[in-house]
């Protein structure tokens, strides 16, 4: 059976823009990769993209229309500097009739090798910029189709992105299962309070039901920052918020410590997840454990070895239904309308 | 002649195991108990429909109607508690295997398929189910019709393995309604690898049964970790989701978060969850044994209305669901098909569900589960 390694993955939680402002400085992260590591990946949280345009022009309107620009110079300079897969978090794009929200991966070498917009409505986004174009695609980067990948990183291996709400949706997360995703790419940002049983009912079912690992990575801080005038809205959405966020690696179960389906979380939010795996556990408990509006960053090693062996084990995906999901996919996947009186 | 009196030993076993399990012996047994009805029904209100999730330890019986007598422990005690609609796990009436004669030796050293692979003649565990079905077929029927006719109340019978036309082997759940009659049945739509190298069949179709409580989905154990379960059942207007389990792994908070639980949050529903627990020729069963609800629904937030504490022993939970709180918290905010993105949905998952190379090594599926069997079923 071939031997795919471990990815080093490293998730930020960071405000704006500060935040992103500051982690430009991440050389350390190159640093000694460790035996069996055969990639790395960095991730920012949503909006966090926007951080360079925004403290770019301290007490000016940022321009908006460099926002592309200023964001894929950053990826690629993260990228370049620190050898790694880097998702520079996300940022807000204009579109006709309103804009796009969008992730982009960068390779090793700056290139960017996949690009991704959120494809439900939802999440902390401006009102200013008019409606969020939805995308009606989802694409994933294999490496191991890719013509160039400096040195060894990198190869044989998945990613895709699942953007904001699109994390909690189960369909994004089997059209990325069925497309042979390994990693999950998940920039987000949400007010205030965040419990670690969205986190369950979010993520990490998905997770779970699809054989993957994910990373969520969470803006955090104060809603001043997110002022969305300063980006280019007319108002400021997240004015008087409070983000929160606790940004995690998830993974199945099987292969993360006392079978609780997290490789590693934001140090300092304590270890309920882990405490409560082979108790009985009041579910009000998860409801109630917070996350936090500190910044961090959390780094654990995916085992692409594993996966693969769990998946050969007992593969999900092997035991679906197709025929019966035929059947009744016209009906239940046609939206609200025509629907009747229900 | 060796053959000749094999064939007569089994038709005599044959005609022993159809006497034992003979439904007349079921009535009469039952009819002894003097049911009265719980009167549980006389009033359906669909802000209060009490249901019961019995969690039930998997154990053989030499005698069928000692397992008659435990499941009319298990009805009258929730008829007792108010219930209106009753669960029963998965592998319910494997408790039958025990009338096999030497099925306890057999099973008592380890696993029994180790046991069936010391034996002669290449049996599988699909050949005893196969050989049994026909007699657990008519006690399991006939005892389920009976205690829901005389209790009043509707009773999902969990579910068991039976021959089908032509020797088809399915994992079937039955819901029985207050006149005793079987209001629907439903084939498991995801089988476990166990189940699949049973040659085990899966179903065509899903069902959702009309009841004055609510309708009513019946999938099986292993359908509840696919998303695609609930959202064709809550597409169809189910209220209720009646899951039976028999779970093959040791007791975790976060494996058992991977079913029911995520499943009535993303499809908003009632999920009512009946385990199977203790041990049972080599099979080691844990519980998650409860009534769940979308958090929204729920005083704490917590997505669980009732829940048995002692996931390795007996019990039973009892909970009260609000089909019409329900109902308008889906017309008001939580229909998911509004949420959905539909071309893109539309342009990827048919598409996808009909690949045949989805990421699967199948040439290593079998020496790895030989090596190590994952749980679940």
């Amino acid at each position: 059976m071939k031997q795919r390694g471990l990815v080093q993955a490293h998730v930020f939680q960071v405000g704006l823009p500060d935040g992103a402002h500051a982690s430009l400085s991440c050389q350390d992260l190159v640093g000694n990769p460790g035996a069996g590591v055969a990639a790395g990946v960095v991730v920012f949280p949503a909006l966090t993209g926007l951080g360079p345009l925004m403290a770019g022009a301290p007490g000016e309107s940022p321009r908006w229309e460099e926002a592309e620009e200023t964001y894929n110079l950053w990826g690629k300079a993260l990228a370049r500097d620190t050898g790694l897969f880097v998702c520079p978090g996300t940022f807000l794009k204009r579109a006709a009739g309103g804009f796009e929200h969008l992730a982009y991966l960068f390779d090793p070498s700056g290139e960017v090798v996949l690009r991704q917009g959120q494809t439900h409505q939802g999440g902390l986004l401006p009102e200013g910029l008019g409606e969020l174009q939805a995308w009606n695609s989802i694409e994933v980067y294999s490496a191991a189709d890719a013509e160039t990948i400096p040195g060894d990183w990198g190869s044989d291996l998945t990613f895709g992105f699942a953007i904001g709400p699109d994390a909690a949706i189960p369909e994004v997360g089997r059209i990325l299962a069925l497309q042979g995703v390994d990693i999950v790419i998940s920039p987000q940002a949400r007010p205030a309070p965040y419990s670690l049983l969205d986190q369950v009912q979010g993520l990490w079912q998905v997770t779970q039901q699809n054989q993957f690992f994910s990373l969520e990575s969470c803006l955090v801080g104060s809603a001043v920052a997110m002022d969305t005038a300063s980006i280019g809205g007319a108002t400021g959405t997240g004015r008087d918020l409070e983000l929160e966020g606790r940004s995690t690696v998830f993974g199945p179960c099987e292969i993360t410590e006392a079978n609780s389906g997290f490789v590693g979380a934001l140090s300092g939010l304590g270890s309920l997840h882990l405490d409560v795996a082979d108790q009985f556990v009041d579910l009000s408990r998860l409801a109630a454990s917070r996350g936090t509006s500190g910044q961090g960053l959390v780094s654990a090693v995916l085992d692409l070895d594993a996966l693969d062996r769990i998946r050969r084990q007992y593969n999900i995906l092997h035991f679906l239904n197709p025929p019966v999901y035929k059947e009744f996919m016209p009906r239940i996947y046609r939206g609200r309308e025509g629907e009747g009186n229900e | 002649m060796s053959k000749a009196i094999d064939q007569l030993k089994e038709r005599l076993f044959r005609a022993w195991l159809s006497w034992q399990t003979r439904p007349v012996a079921v009535r009469r047994y039952l009819a002894k108990k003097k049911i009265e009805p719980g009167g549980t029904l006389e009033e359906i209100d669909l802000e209060r429909i009490r249901v019961a999730a019995v969690q039930m330890r998997l154990q053989p019986f030499k005698r069928a109607l000692d397992y008659v007598d435990l499941i009319y422990q298990h009805v009258a005690r929730a008829v007792a508690g108010g219930a209106q609609l009753i669960v029963f796990p998965e592998y319910n009436a494997t408790h039958l295997l025990g009338c096999l004669p030497g099925f306890e030796e057999m099973a008592s050293g380890g696993s029994l398929e180790e046991a069936l692979g010391e034996m002669e003649g290449n049996i599988s565990p699909a050949d005893i189910f196969r050989f049994v079905g026909p007699a657990t077929k008519a006690l399991y029927e006939e005892t389920y019709a009976y205690l829901a006719r005389a209790f009043d109340v509707y009773i999902h019978a969990g579910s068991a393995v039976l021959p089908v036309g032509g020797g088809r082997l399915y994992n079937t759940a039955y819901l029985f309604g207050p006149d005793g009659k079987v209001l629907g049945r439903q084939h498991k739509l995801h089988l476990t690898p166990d189940e699949e190298s049973w040659g085990m069949c899966v179903a065509d179709g899903v069902t959702v049964i009309e009841t004055p409580p609510g309708n009513v989905g019946i999938p099986v154990c292993m359908d509840i970790t696919y998303f695609e379960t609930f959202r064709i059942l809550t597409a169809l207007g189910a209220d209720i989701v009646l899951v039976p389990s028999a779970d093959n792994d040791a007791f975790s908070l976060w494996k058992k978060m991977r079913g029911i639980w995520p499943r009535v949050q993303e499809s908003p529903v009632y999920g009512v969850h009946s385990c199977m627990v203790g041990s049972f020729a080599g099979w080691e069963f844990s519980g998650f044994t409860g009534v769940f609800a979308p958090r929204v629904l729920t005083p704490d937030d917590s997505g669980v209305l009732a829940r048995v504490s002692d996931t390795a022993g007996e019990g039973m939970a009892l909970g009260d669901v609000n089909v019409d709180a329900l109902r308008r918290y889906r017309r008001h905010q939580g229909d998911w098909r509004g949420q959905l993105n539909p071309e893109l949905i539309g342009a990827y998952l048919p598409e996808l569900y009909e690949r045949k190379d989805l990421r699967v090594m199948e040439e290593a599926m079998d020496t790895d589960r030989k090596v190590d069997s994952s749980g679940g079923s």
